[in-house]
């Protein structure tokens, strides 16, 4: 068993962009757990997709060896949090399986919205914190200028922060011995009944669902058979073990130590993070207090394009699903789009991730709804359902109230662009609860915004109007009345359910007219004429024509230009193979998401 | 007859040199040309030459010299060179093959560049089919197109082809142009016809990207600028010139080309019908039928760039391809139904790829109910409806 005095486990926060990812890779390097010749950059982001989008999406630790200047050889366990404000819960259990953590801050950037964010989970959690200022070596890097800052905004004492850049490698050892010198090493009863938190899990096509947790009290061991305290689920121990970085079996995990236990686990879900493992023969009292089931907060469908592709999906969604608790996927069937599945996720990134991963990983084409929130309706006779899907809203008449989930949104911008800010709030719904000029050049807003407003395009508008220099994150509320509408799309006449949306009463007109003629430009021009209608219950509010293709020829085609009329020809096939027939009118992927473009 | 006819295309070749020169640069126009006081008109000539024997010998054809059937010398514009200098490639071209008795020989002339002296030296050279760009016998239009002659100088080239000899001339002429209407097109078009010439071409402006046109109609919507004609308009100017031109004799037999009967140009109904051609100069286009299903190669576009290329190894191959079933297939959908008398024509096909049109094309039948592409027997045609939309049917065709 390790000497729990020789044990630090931290996690490192940071607002996107400001070097986790580098610093950690740089840790590794330094104690040697990984070698410059073998280092990927980035080594923690492990999916191919995170590499590309360069950050990370699903937590994984590494237990590093360091010896410090006092002569002791420390563990340091570094638990990596995922990077997105989708992942907040996931975040907050991973900081609770650490001691401390190091607060990345980019030294000509500041306090960012996730910067704070972050760091209040992390004080909630009650983890002893040390600010670290990044990039120092670039041209507008004004360390004293953010440390200020940081202690003025966050409250935290920055004198002592460590200065690093960490591209180049700078202030890494002070860094290494921060960890060991000010986060406390982890506390903790080893013959106390088994206590682990399980922080992360992910399935392992040899080894089943891998579990990574962070032993409280007791240790767990091969061959024990452990419970999961929130499923009751029961298993046998195969082996545990730890990452440093690849996985290494060891005997036991005692207390105060983290890495992953094997135990034939089939599904991810059996292993929800944030509940508790405990000795099922020495079961502990209570689990440890955080657990929450994940909960889906954005729905939208998922239908082949091609027909055929229905098992393929399936089989696809099942899998991913093995992968990933917080996704949910009930098969469902549009008049327009055939059978498909309506999947929840835990905000717009995270469908988007799972929309890449279905079309790269599973070489599946896919047509996406708009995303749409979940709604509470309450109708007439009292009964109460949740609508995740707008063409199941029930008919006006038998509706009492319909109230849709609200989000307390932060906003982080220089000061030049608040009024634009205020403005996309305000025509968001938004209802303004604080401002704070965090300095003389940087202001923080929150409001209370109804999410399927930040579903639509906030995120696309507010980069836009802040030329990206605005940040934000939020946290869900609750359910609030709200008066809106079910808003349909007729094509050549004919409803189209996939395209129906639900919107506040007193903008369903605006936005009927936008959204028709927003999928006017949209779909292509067809051999005979296409009309498109808004229309609220029977009455018709919008209507645009698109005019029967007449003319597509091409003039000249001689020796020249044979090689490129193929070409193109095989382009547009390409392209028509994309599209989905809804009636007779082939419709691109885009004119599904044309809401999202109206707002 | 059949055999005799699939015999002659696949033996023989056709030729295809190009002279990359003009006066000015024409705003609508994708081609790679250029515009030079001084013309390498020499040297140019030379490298045509040096090519043309360096592939013969690369491909083979040195053993026994292939039947020679067309000769096509297009641009830019060819009539800038001399016709000294077009004399020379021609017998020198000739001498390589082994010429049909009634081998086509093209020249595509700007009426700005040629006189009626010029003319009979081309008709000496060997020339016997001229191709006059006109584009359009209305003076404003003209301009608009940035061309450096009126319609005047075009009708009075043609004049003079007929005096220096020339018994098949060809006419070009552009619809959809800025300002034009349905009257301003059909008055060129009937002045045209009055001429007599033995082939028509009728080309729709097309907004290439790269051209100065495309700059200031499709990016910059550029307002200062000439409107182009509405699509209703264009359309009008198409039924226009079918009426126009059928009841004066001409057969619609490409989708942009009429001719009088028996005047169809040979050389272009070989890229048409999948026959060999090999292409001479900056940017020709070569294609012979084997190996695979066909290859295809491409010169280096830049003119310079292409003589010193053939100086150093003979020749300036810049790309090639060499066609899968698929796309050999897919070539003969889009060139045969472009064919408007002939459409695709299922005993070659068939000769070809083992299969008949109608079986490797499974969408036809309900092409016919839409009454955009027609049958006889075996062969799949085009309708008149079907031509406007000819883009759609391929598509649709396309497996």
């Amino acid at each position: 068993m390790v000497d729990r005095d020789r044990i630090r486990n931290f996690s490192i926060i940071a607002h996107i962009d400001h070097g986790k990812s580098t610093l950690s890779d740089r840790l590794l390097e330094y104690t040697g757990t990984i070698t410059k010749r073998d280092m990927v950059d980035q080594f923690l982001d492990k999916m191919e997709l995170e590499r590309e989008r360069g950050i990370t999406i699903k937590a994984q630790t590494a237990r590093l060896s360091y010896k410090a200047d006092d002569g002791k050889v420390y563990i340091l366990n570094l638990i990596d949090t995922p990077g997105h404000v989708d992942f907040s819960y996931e975040v907050s259990r991973s900081l609770s399986a650490c001691e401390g953590a190091v607060l990345i801050v980019d030294a000509s950037q500041g306090v960012e919205a996730q910067t704070l964010a972050h760091l209040y989970t992390a004080v909630d959690v009650g983890l002893e914190i040390f600010p670290v200022l990044n990039k120092i070596d670039l041209p507008a890097a004004d360390p004293e200028r953010i440390r200020e800052e940081i202690e003025e905004v966050l409250g935290i004492d920055a004198s002592e922060a460590v200065l690093t850049s960490a591209k180049a490698g700078i202030g890494i050892k002070d860094v290494l011995e921060a960890i060991v010198k000010r986060i406390p090493p982890p506390k903790g009863d080893p013959v106390a009944p088994l206590k682990a938190l399980v922080f992360d899990s992910w399935y392992d096509a040899y080894q089943g669902v891998v579990v990574q947790v962070r032993v409280m009290d007791g240790a767990v061991r091969k061959g024990m058979k452990i419970r999961f305290m929130a499923t009751g689920k029961e298993f046998e121990v195969d082996n545990v073990g730890v990452f440093a970085p690849g996985p290494k079996e060891i005997d036991e995990l005692g207390v105060g130590e983290v890495g992953f236990v094997i135990a034939g686990i089939k599904e991810v879900r059996d292993t929800n993070v944030g509940d508790t493992i405990t000795d099922a023969s020495n079961p502990a009292r209570e689990p440890l207090s955080g657990y929450k089931a994940a909960k889906s907060m954005v729905f939208s469908g998922l239908y082949p394009v091609d027909s055929s592709q229905y098992e393929n999906l399936k089989e696809a969604v099942v899998k991913l699903r093995l992968n990933d608790s917080s996704f949910t996927f009930e098969p469902e069937t549009s008049l327009a789009l055939g059978f498909g599945f309506r999947c929840g996720f835990l905000g717009l990134f995270h469908m988007e991730i799972i929309q890449e991963r279905l079309e790269r990983e599973y070489n599946l084409e896919l047509i996406t709804t708009a995303p749409t929130v979940i709604y509470r309706v309450t109708k007439t006779d009292g009964t109460v359902l949740m609508v995740d899907n707008p063409s199941n809203l029930p008919p006006a008449q038998h509706i009492q109230l319909i109230e849709e989930p609200f989000i307390m949104a932060t906003l982080h911008m220089p000061s030049e662009f608040l009024g634009a800010v205020l403005g996309l709030c305000e025509s968001k719904r938004g209802v303004q609860k604080e401002i704070k000029y965090l300095s003389t050049s940087r202001v923080m807003v929150e409001y209370e915004i109804p999410l399927n407003e930040i579903v639509l395009d906030f995120y696309d508008k507010l980069k836009t109007l802040t030329k990206g220099y605005a940040s934000m994150d939020y946290e869900y509320l609750d359910f609030r009345k709200s008066d809106l509408i079910k808003l349909d799309i007729l094509i050549n006449g004919e409803g189209v359910d996939a395209l129906s949306l639900i919107v506040p009463r007193e903008r369903a007109y605006t936005r009927g007219r936008d959204l028709a003629e927003k999928m006017r430009e949209i779909i292509p021009r067809q051999m005979f004429e296409v009309i498109i209608q808004a229309a609220i219950g029977s009455k018709v509010i919008a209507r645009e024509t698109i005019k029967a293709l007449r003319k597509n020829v091409t003039a000249k085609c001689y020796g020249g230009d044979i090689t490129r009329k193929r070409k193109l020809l095989e382009k547009q096939k390409e392209g028509k193979k994309r599209m989905k027939s809804v009636g007779k009118v082939d419709l691109p992927q885009e004119a599904f998401l044309a809401v999202l473009k109206v707002s | 007859m059949g055999i005799l006819w699939k015999e002659k295309i696949e033996k023989a070749v056709g030729v295809y040199a190009h002279i990359p020169y003009c006066v000015a640069k024409c705003p609508y126009c994708d081609f790679k040309s250029v515009v030079s006081r001084e013309l390498p008109e020499k040297r140019y000539a030379e490298c045509l030459l040096r090519e043309l024997s360096s592939l013969i010998k690369k491909e083979g054809f040195d053993s026994s010299p292939r039947p020679l059937e067309s000769l096509y010398i297009g641009g830019g514009t060819p009539s800038l060179f001399s016709p000294a200098s077009i004399e020379r490639l021609v017998s020198f071209i000739l001498s390589a093959f082994t010429p049909l008795k009634d081998i086509e020989i093209t020249l595509e002339a700007n009426p700005d560049t040629v006189d009626l002296e010029k003319l009979k030296g081309y008709k000496r050279a060997g020339v016997n089919r001229l191709s006059i760009g006109f584009q359009s016998l209305i003076d404003a239009e003209l301009k608009a197109l940035g061309r450096t002659h009126s319609a005047d100088k075009a009708l009075r080239s043609f004049d003079a082809a007929r005096s220096a000899g020339f018994a098949n001339i060809g006419v070009d002429l552009i619809f959809g142009v800025p300002a034009q209407s349905v009257d301003s097109f059909t008055e060129s078009l009937q002045k045209a016809v009055r001429l007599g010439p033995e082939h028509i071409s009728l080309y729709n402006l097309t907004l290439e990207e790269g051209t100065p046109f495309h700059g200031s109609y499709v990016k910059e919507k550029n307002r200062s600028t000439p409107p182009l004609p509405a699509e209703e308009d264009e359309l009008g100017m198409y039924g226009a010139a079918v009426e126009l031109l059928g009841e004066a004799g001409y057969i619609h037999y490409e989708v942009s080309n009429w001719a009088l009967p028996g005047r169809y140009s040979v050389h272009n109904r070989r890229y048409w019908s999948g026959g060999d051609y090999i292409g001479l100069g900056s940017s020709a286009h070569s294609f012979l039928s084997a190996p695979g299903w066909g290859r295809r190669w491409w010169n280096e576009n830049d003119p310079a760039l292409y003589m010193k290329l053939v100086d150093e190894g003979g020749v300036a191959e810049a790309g090639s391809e060499i066609l899968t079933r698929e796309e050999a297939m897919t070539e003969a959908l889009i060139l045969g139904l472009r064919m408007l008398d002939r459409g695709i024509d299922a005993v070659s096909f068939k000769a070809r790829f083992g299969v008949y049109p109608k079986e490797a094309f499974g969408e036809w039948a309900s092409l016919v109910k839409e009454g955009l592409i027609g049958c006889r027997g075996e062969d799949l045609l085009l309708t008149p409806a079907g031509v406007l939309l000819s883009n759609e049917v391929f598509l649709r065709l396309k497996g």
